[in-house]
């Protein structure tokens, strides 16, 4: 029965960064496909008239609203930056420095989440 | 057969993610960095009043449909389901991908229709 489940065997006996950024690699991709139908449905709201779209807009347009909105950044930064150095890994025969293509990777994605916290938060003044 | 349509995939899920991580980048800027928020249907309009942004973002929803349900497949065999489940998986993501992708595509229409 367990397994079946090769997560749990995996993370039990090989807990590793490379084998963490897997599975974040699965969750964030899980999220985001759920985002993509909420997305398409939210746009949708144009069908109902123009007001019913503004009105869905402007929902968003809040903290707990800017809150998702940073989390989704994130998801999407992560998915993107360790996506393209799998890619990197596979078309440039770069396997062996997969670990350190990673790191480059985490800098990147720290780099940009910090930047745009000034962009998802309104609130925060951004000559800090 | 089965072999090369595996490959073929395994291909389109790496263009299609070059596709979205280009794309991404450009929808981020243009709908958060550059327009002031709420984004409101005149803002969509402004841009969507273009061919070009609409054939983009059909692109983009396109390629995103394609990776988001293959990347779930994957996801699911990862697990080692029977053939029975795969079968079925196949069927449901086929119903999701093109429901996302007509409904998506109709979606943008009104926007064209608002200049």
């Amino acid at each position: 029965m367990i397994s079946k489940y090769l997560y749990l065997n995996e993370m039990s006996l090989n807990r590793s960064i490379n084998l963490f950024s897997f599975l974040l690699m699965r969750l964030t991709g899980i999220a985001l496909s759920v985002f993509l139908f909420l997305h398409i449905w939210t746009i949708g709201q144009i069908q109902k008239g123009n007001d019913s779209f503004n009105q869905a807009m402007s929902a968003y347009n809040n903290l707990f609203g800017w809150v998702l909105e940073y989390l989704l950044l994130l998801a999407v930064i992560y998915h993107m930056f360790n996506g393209l150095r799998l890619i990197a890994a596979d078309f440039f025969n770069l396997t062996e420095r997969q670990k350190g293509l990673l790191w480059i990777a985490i800098v990147i994605i720290a780099l940009i989440a910090s930047a745009s916290l000034f962009v998802f938060f309104p609130i925060i003044p951004r000559n800090i | 057969m089965k072999v090369s349509s595996q490959a073929f995939n395994w291909l389109m899920q790496r263009i299609t993610a070059l596709i979205i991580a280009a794309g991404l980048i450009v929808h981020f800027v243009v709908l958060h960095f550059l327009i002031e928020r709420p984004v409101t249907i005149h803002k969509v309009a402004e841009r969507l009043n273009s061919f070009g942004w609409v054939l983009f973002d059909s692109i983009l929803l396109l390629a995103v449909v394609y990776h988001a349900l293959y990347g779930c497949y994957n996801i699911v065999n990862d697990f080692r389901p029977s053939e029975r489940v795969k079968g079925f998986m196949v069927v449901l993501l086929w119903v999701l991908g093109l429901t996302a992708a007509i409904v998506g595509i109709a979606n943008l229409l009104p926007f064209t229709k608002q200049m």
